[in-house]
């Protein structure tokens, strides 16, 4: 497979059934046991070829009790964020940037380390924002 | 702990994961997807960081303890609650040993300092621990 397949120019990373792997990993943080980040990476040629970083507040005492707060991920051929509120959800998408036809695989994977470092770096701001908004 | 030598901890496991050293470390040892990956910083106390295993409700973790000064910057071992455990069980004297001397020491990289040692004796029939 080529570096990227397009449709219409549009990023698409390989089908599923050819990614080395696709790791789901929730990750803990603070100390008030409410805040965690989850990510999902998908491995390609030793690469992250589409990701999603997720900041979440747990709601509720339940495993299924977490909300997001604010979402990088990958999708739609962009790197771009998701915004939300604790009283009306998702109210914003932003792209970052649009994933290029060229050195698409390698420019997804940096995206991924970027991504990790806005969210965890952002974290106490973005959950005020979300809990005020 | 200081907030940020965990915000730290927190960002440098992220970047792991996505590298196939972290890829091939979450396959090597068979954990599913959905499984909780702690950070923690070497110089947190053990204490600490079972009253984060607590708030989190958690029932079994791999902790990643974070070394930034090594080559290699992570030590992994797993944590999970016994299906007896009193309620009292997690509680410690005093901060326990740093997570930093129980990796090394899980490790054998270094002599059971007693602390250490006797911090596991107290432990052994509430927490499952073995290195990742």
């Amino acid at each position: 497979m080529e570096c990227g397949e397009y449709n219409d120019e549009v990023y698409r990373p390989p089908p599923r059934s050819a990614l080395q792997d696709i790791l789901e990993v929730p990750v803990p943080i603070g100390d008030a046991g409410l805040h965690r980040y989850f990510v999902r990476v998908s491995f390609y040629h030793n690469m992250v070829v589409d990701f999603s970083v997720q900041q979440e507040y747990r709601k509720g005492p339940s495993p299924d009790g977490w909300v997001p707060i604010h979402r990088i991920d990958s999708s739609h051929g962009e790197i771009h964020r998701h915004y939300f509120t604790s009283s009306r959800g998702e109210v914003r998408r932003v792209t970052i940037e649009r994933i290029p036809p060229k050195k698409s695989w390698e420019m997804v994977d940096r995206s991924y380390g970027e991504a990790i470092d806005d969210i965890t770096e952002y974290s106490d701001e973005r959950f005020r924002r979300w809990r005020d908004e | 702990m200081n907030r940020n030598v965990q915000s730290e901890a927190a960002r440098a496991l992220g970047r792991y994961l996505g590298t196939v050293a972290g890829m091939e470390f979450m396959r090597r040892h068979g954990y599913e997807n959905g499984t909780n990956l702690l950070p923690a910083h070497a110089s947190e106390p053990t204490r600490a960081l079972l009253r984060r295993f607590e708030s989190h409700g958690l029932q079994r973790a791999i902790v990643a303890v974070h070394f930034p000064d090594r080559e290699s910057p992570f030590e992994f071992f797993e944590l999970e609650k016994a299906n007896d455990l009193r309620p009292d069980a997690l509680e410690l004297e005093g901060d326990g040993p740093t997570l930093g001397m129980l990796a090394d020491s899980l490790q054998s990289r270094a002599r059971l300092p007693r602390e250490v040692s006797e911090f596991l004796a107290r432990q052994a029939s509430v927490l499952v621990k073995h290195f990742a």
